[in-house]
């Protein structure tokens, strides 16, 4: 492992994976287990932002379930601030890949949900709510249901749902997938000001190389099934980031091609079947 | 040429505003006087064909069906009897099936495996033809009140039950996995996650069996009663009294409509569902 990643378990640490394995039993009596991750290790120390990226299926988001104890390892270990992940973890905040807004919820009370269920008196997780809906520019949106917002509207709302709760790690699995060019980017903005308040570790996933290098301190190269870690590699860029221009700073396209050539040799390797 | 607007934007959307209204005002009057027409149609040509086409005995005609709905409703009490005894075995037969069928779907769902052991006998029990059971209950439980409310309970519960299950599992896994995530317990998942995303299949289920209610009760009258609608229309068919037969059954279509309307609030309450399902099922 490069620099930033320190081995041995550390009590400093936000979050490790050590040797972890992970494997799906399918259904049906003869079909062979599918190995999803092969001894993946790594760990991040409070308040970095860590991107995960890698070819699609290569179990990205598998690494998100198990530090969300929504899934067990087959063999190693989870650790989340120093003691093992078992059953869910509610200590960490997980933007899933579908924005999973509540349909029959209002906007606000989307975005108050966590602080409901975490107990905040109403008056103050309103307010909570209302701050952060106001800081990615929802306000005037709070009663419209979530079929009633644009894209980039829920994703803000799924966003901001879970960042009003301020846990240390935030677990964000392709947060701005579907969306257009131009709102990636305005979001990529608003979530590195929104990080900044409190500098929660994030473990962030994207098949986005531009947005890796934009919003990370380190990016981890996944190879294809099984998920192995084949690279991690430090973004040197300082900040605070302006994502806007990110591709004409300094050191921007050697990392972009040295990433772009771990992954290309991912899609196109031969040996893995997609 | 670019730019220079003519007209004020306000003047131009307050006009097409009013176009757009009065082509839906008008629209839905069209429809209106429409619907009347064809009842008006079928009632002359029932009235025509009636003495000529066919014979009196099998169709009557409509003086004598209005004759007798009018007898019925301004009747001192008999009619009345009647109609508080059928709405009231559909009435509590509907209740009963409706509590009962949330009430067994709620275990039963979230306990997959009890569920997959008990699932054959529902499916063997929703096939059995309802209307072959009404002789069973009507011994079990005598010719009175009873045997109609457990066989309009009978028609509810299923369909009930059915949807309430489906309900409850369609809820995405991702609404309960970030829910969990974010600290609900199990029973704030449930409360928070699994009971509002069932309820557009709880009130879609209620308000399909509104009318298999009545048809549950009458079909109880049917079998054996001395009271209800339709021990009445079936009274009328006994003594070969063809316009009582028709009154009767438009009786019970005019109570499952007025009831379906009487729900209608209920899809209402739920403003959030992008397609609002208020096709399908009673009323409208
Ligand atoms: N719950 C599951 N059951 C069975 N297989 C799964 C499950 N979750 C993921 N997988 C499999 O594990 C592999 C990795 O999945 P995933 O972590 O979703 O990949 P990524 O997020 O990198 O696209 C895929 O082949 C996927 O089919
Ligand atoms: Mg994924």
């Amino acid at each position: 492992m490069t620099e930033g990643l320190t081995p041995g378990r550390d009590p400093g640490e936000a979050l490790r994976l050590d040797a972890v394995y992970k494997a799906f039993v399918p259904r049906g009596r003869k079909a062979e287990p599918l190995l999803a991750l092969e001894d993946v290790t790594f760990a991040a120390r409070p308040g970095e932002f860590i991107s995960l990226v890698g070819p699609s299926g290569c179990g990205k988001s598998t690494v998100l379930n198990l530090l969300a104890g929504l899934m067990r390892p087959s063999a190693g270990h989870v650790i989340h601030a120093g003691r093992e992940v078992h059953g869910v973890n509610t200590e960490i905040g997980y933007i899933t890949q579908d924005d999973n807004l509540l349909p029959w919820r209002s906007m606000l009370r989307n975005v108050e949900y966590g602080l409901e269920l975490r107990g905040v008196p109403r008056a103050q997780r309103r307010d909570r709510a209302r701050e952060f809906i106001e800081l990615v520019g929802l306000a005037g949106f709070e009663d419209h249901y979530p079929h009633e917002l644009s894209g980039g509207m829920r994703k803000r709302a799924g966003i901001v749902r879970t960042l009003a709760y301020e846990s240390g790690v935030v677990l964000m699995d392709e947060p701005f997938g579907p969306l257009d060019a131009q709102t990636r980017v305005i979001l990529q903005d608003e979530l590195l000001k929104l990080w900044d308040r409190r500098r929660p570790t994030v473990l962030f996933v994207t098949h986005d190389l531009v947005e890796a290098i934009a919003l990370s301190d380190h990016i981890l190269t996944f190879s294809g099934r099984p998920g192995r870690i084949k690279r991690a590699y430090q973004v040197n860029l300082p900040r605070p980031r302006d994502v806007f221009h990110i591709h004409e700073q300094a050191g921007f396209k050697e990392l972009y091609d040295a990433l772009w050539d771990d992954i290309r040799a991912e899609i196109t390797g031969a040996g893995h079947a997609a | 040429m670019i730019g220079g607007a003519v007209h004020p934007v306000t003047h131009v959307t307050t006009a097409e505003r009013r176009r757009v209204l009065r082509a839906r005002r008008l629209r839905r009057g069209g429809v209106w006087v429409a619907r009347v027409a064809l009842a008006a149609f079928v009632i002359v040509a029932w009235d025509l064909a009636s003495g000529t086409l066919v014979r009196p005995f099998f169709v009557s005609n409509p003086e004598a069906v209005g004759e007798r709905l009018l007898e019925w409703l301004g009747g001192e009490d008999e009619f009345w009897f009647h109609a508080r005894f059928t709405l009231t075995s559909a009435g509590v037969g509907f209740v009963a099936g409706a509590v009962l069928g949330v009430a067994v779907a709620w275990p039963l769902a979230l306990w997959r495996t009890a569920y997959r052991i008990v699932e054959p006998y529902f499916l063997v029990a929703y096939s059995v033809p309802a209307v072959a059971l009404g002789p069973v209950f009507i011994l079990w439980f005598g010719i009175g009140l009873t045997p109609k409310i457990v066989l309009a309970a009978y028609f509810v519960f299923f369909v009930v039950f059915i949807n309430t299950v489906e309900g409850i599992r369609q809820v995405p896994q991702g609404y309960v996995d970030v829910a969990r995530v974010m600290g609900a317990s199990r029973a704030a998942t449930m409360r928070s996650v699994l009971f509002p995303g069932a309820l557009p299949y709880v009130l879609a289920a209620l308000r399909i069996t509104l009318p298999a209610a009545m048809i549950g009760a009458v079909v109880g009258e049917f079998i054996a009663s001395n009271r209800g609608i339709g021990y009445l229309t079936r009274a009328a068919a006994g003594r070969y009294q063809t316009s009582g037969v028709i009154a009767g059954t438009i009786v019970l279509a005019a109570i499952v409509l007025l009831l379906g309307i009487a729900l209608r609030p209920l899809s209402r309450a739920l403003r959030w569902q992008p397609e609002v399902r208020l096709r399908g099922g009673g009323g409208q």
